[in-house]
């Protein structure tokens, strides 16, 4: 693939001179070196070894021990509580992921036109991407707080009942896609507003020429111009929403009753929690598959609506 | 054209593993395999990694500088790795390197795992060859990490569930004497709620933990094969007991007397000190902080309850312990050894257990004035030794051996979970043994025979 790619820009000459550039080691290959070696080193060589672990039963340690085939997937795909983790990794992710994308939008198109004061506005909007997802778990674990949190509190007040955001299974999967959306609006927020600060002025001169509204503008203008910048937010968003662990393993523990225990969350419980190491380097496979088929699938649906000025 | 892609591949990667050979190549030779290494002043250095933060850090760098300057050859370096569970992966991990540890610091969920993975040492062999005096020790603590007749992790930070309630509030409720059964406390949360409406009588968190001590406490073995003493474990054999124990959480629940704080403990520590709930299970471990955040009211600390008409069996020593790597140097052992010698006696483990809430592991440390002051002091650190220290000795409290332990009390967890949430106790149980067993089988199926 590579080569080919490459193989229009060799040099052209008599065919002495392109038989002797071909025998020399092509330059690229230098430059290529060190970043290949870094990445057969910490990616492919990892991966290999993952695939390789996934077929065999390991010891505590992580070595192999005997070869299993196959049943190290199907014991995960007749596991009941890993069919939950995968089914909570989606609606986590369709929770998550659209919601983060329009709010962060919409402040974005809010916050764009250059007026007294608007730097403020984008500071606050872009300030979640400062705060680490640690620090950022304890602040809303305290306004989670069954008794003493400041939510319940103000419910208390208005003299509603007292709700277990964390603690209760029909809620804490959306009080963590909540934490999450608030964390995640500052990257997308920051991306969607690189984008439009790039859309030529020229282009809205001439909406108002026509005469379109505020919303004309927004669809025929603002959203296909900045849809490069949609694209690359959305995809980003849908792979952190399927690797989502920090926030997970700081507030739930994948509680209560496996409601928010999302893919990685549960394959990290068993390669560094309980030590079964084949497990879960099936359960790295079967994300990175799954990731990837999403990713495939997203390019495939959107790439046409995605206009490259 | 394509054979040249092939070959120029095959050049790239062969170069590629030139190179990892040689890196390879250059951290072989800077390390001495031992791992020995020697500090500016000159003293060896002892690398142990210990799960302890906080508070109980503190503590415990006091125990590591006291044992630095007690001497002049060694020099213990105390790194916090994590939890226990982390710090063991990352143990497993170093394989034995030249930074790994040479003291490691264990929970007692650890200790299966650990004796699999053969990198530490039996400490019992250790005990023979340095003639270490190990008479002192609880025989508690020694039935648990002992296995087959080998002790395999010398016992230092000792802990057991215990119920902590608010004694202000449950005296004014007319309860003097806290009870010791699952049906005395619903009576005493009664009249907790009777006689006090601005408190939820009983708060609990998901705690694996407690729940398998509770097993034990009511003569339950928590695995099969005597606890995994007798043979490798390779199922759960709680049922019985975790379904009176869940039967009675239930119907506290279903009376509107009990709070749930989900699996998490530091939130349950914070509601019963700000006397949103009366009561709760945790860990001694946290038994000093508890009292010194509760400064509203006075704090009581009762053994963990059994049902009616159910001898309790007592605890099994918990907590955490010190393992030594395998394959040390001479002079590195000797120097563990000394460390142990030190960490063991009985002053220094009566200051440690004064500054945290853990409990001596041996005799001699009861008997210090540092410690009988403070139990004088604070009678409540007490009970959690006073439970250990009454436990029958026998294969029911030698306690589980599981490598999956930490699995097995996940699930109780997320069962107990269930049970919060209102599903039946019934089903939740039956999801826990299913899941664990299944666990159990898949990790027996990697043990090197």
């Amino acid at each position: 693939m590579t080569l080919e790619k490459t193989a229009p820009t060799m040099p052209q000459g008599t065919e002495e001179e392109v038989v002797e550039a071909k025998k020399r080691l092509p330059v690229w290959v230098i430059y290529l070196l060190p970043s290949m070696l870094i990445f057969i080193l910490f990616t492919i060589y990892p991966f290999v070894k993952t695939v390789i672990t996934s077929f065999f039963a390991t010891s505590t340690t992580g070595s192999l021990t005997q070869f299993v085939g196959l049943q190290n997937y199907i014991d995960l795909f007749t596991n009941g509580n890993y069919l939950q983790s995968l089914g909570t990794t989606f609606l986590y992710t369709i929770l998550t992921v659209p919601l983060t994308v329009i709010i962060s939008l919409l402040l974005a198109v809010l916050s764009a036109e250059d007026r007294p004061g608007m730097g403020v506005f984008r500071t606050i909007f872009s300030s979640t991407m400062g705060i680490s997802v640690a620090a950022g778990s304890v602040f809303w674990n305290l306004l989670f707080h069954p008794t003493a949190g400041l939510l319940n509190q103000v419910i208390r007040w208005f003299g509603g009942q007292p709700i277990g955001w964390l603690t209760d299974t029909h809620y804490a999967i959306f009080a963590i896609s909540a934490v999450s959306i608030w964390m995640n609006i500052g990257f997308s927020y920051l991306v969607l507003m690189g984008g439009l600060k790039n859309i030529d002025d020229s282009h809205y001169e001439s909406v108002e020429i026509v005469g379109g509204g505020f919303f004309y503008r927004l669809r025929k203008v603002t959203i296909p111009l900045i849809s490069p910048s949609l694209f690359f937010v959305c995809t980003i968003s849908l792979i952190n929403a399927f690797q989502s662990f920090g926030l997970i393993d700081m507030l739930t523990s994948g509680g209560p009753n496996n409601s928010t225990n999302l893919m990685v969350y549960q394959l990290y419980q068993d390669a560094f929690v309980n030590f079964r190491i084949g497990s879960a380097s099936a359960q790295g496979i079967i994300l990175f598959v799954l990731i990837f088929l999403i990713s495939q699938l997203q390019t495939k649906l959107t790439e046409r609506l995605v206009t490259y000025q | 054209m394509k054979k040249h892609v092939c070959k120029k591949i095959a050049a790239l990667l062969l170069s590629a593993l030139l190179l990892v050979t040689l890196f390879a190549g250059c951290s072989n030779g800077s390390s001495d395999g031992s791992g020995a290494s020697t500090s500016d002043s000159g003293k060896l250095q002892i690398q142990f990694w210990h799960s302890m933060s906080g508070n109980t850090q503190e503590a415990l760098d006091a125990v590591v500088a006291g044992f630095n300057e007690s001497q002049d050859q060694y020099e213990v370096v105390a790194t916090n790795q994590g939890t226990y569970d982390e710090s063991t992966g990352k143990f497993f991990n170093m394989a034995g390197g030249s930074d790994s540890a040479h003291i490691i610091q264990i929970g007692e969920q650890n200790l299966q795992s650990m004796i699999d993975s053969g990198m530490i040492a039996s400490v019992s062999d250790l005990i023979e060859t340095y003639s270490f005096d190990d008479s002192d020790l609880l025989e508690q603590e020694v039935n648990f990490y002992t296995v087959d007749g080998d002790m395999w992790a010398m016992p230092f930070n000792c802990s057991t569930p215990v119920v902590y309630y608010n004694k202000t509030v449950f005296d004014a409720a007319g309860v003097t004497e806290f009870p010791t059964t699952f049906e005395g406390i619903t009576e005493a949360a009664q009249k907790v709620a009777e006689s006090n409406d601005s408190i939820t009588p009983v708060g609990m968190y998901a705690y694996g933990y407690a729940l398998d001590q509770m097993v034990i406490n009511m003569g339950g073995y928590v695995i099969n094969n005597e606890n995994g003493r007798a043979d490798r474990a390779t199922e759960v054999s709680y049922q019985d007991q975790i379904t009176q124990i869940y039967n009675w959480i239930k119907d506290l629940q279903d009376q509107e007397l009990l709070l749930n704080y989900g699996s998490d403990g530091t939130n349950t520590i914070s509601g019963f000190t700000q006397q949103q709930v009366g009561m709760f299970i945790a860990s001694s471990a946290s038994c000093r902080n508890v009292i010194d955040s509760s400064t509203d009211f006075e704090v009581g600390v009762a053994n963990l309850p059994v049902p009616e008409g159910t001898e309790p069996e007592g605890v099994y020593g918990g907590g955490g312990a010190l393992c030594v790597a395998t394959g040390l140097d001479e002079d590195v052992e000797a120097g563990v050894m000394e460390f142990l010698t030190y960490a063991t006696s009985p002053e220094v483990q009566a200051t440690w257990a004064v500054s945290t809430g853990y409990f001596p592991i041996c005799n001699g440390a009861y008997e210090t004035e540092t410690l009988t002051s403070t139990y004088e002091e604070l009678p409540q650190l007490q009970v959690a030794a006073d439970q250990l220290l009454n436990s029958n000795v026998n294969s029911i409290t030698a306690g589980p051996l599981l490598s999956q332990l930490p699995q097995l009390r996940t699930d109780l967890q997320t069962a107990l979970e269930a049970v919060f949430n209102g599903s039946d106790v019934e089903s939740a149980v039956a999801q826990a043994v299913e899941s664990t067993n299944s666990a159990i089988a898949s990790a027996n199926q990697g043990v090197a025979e």
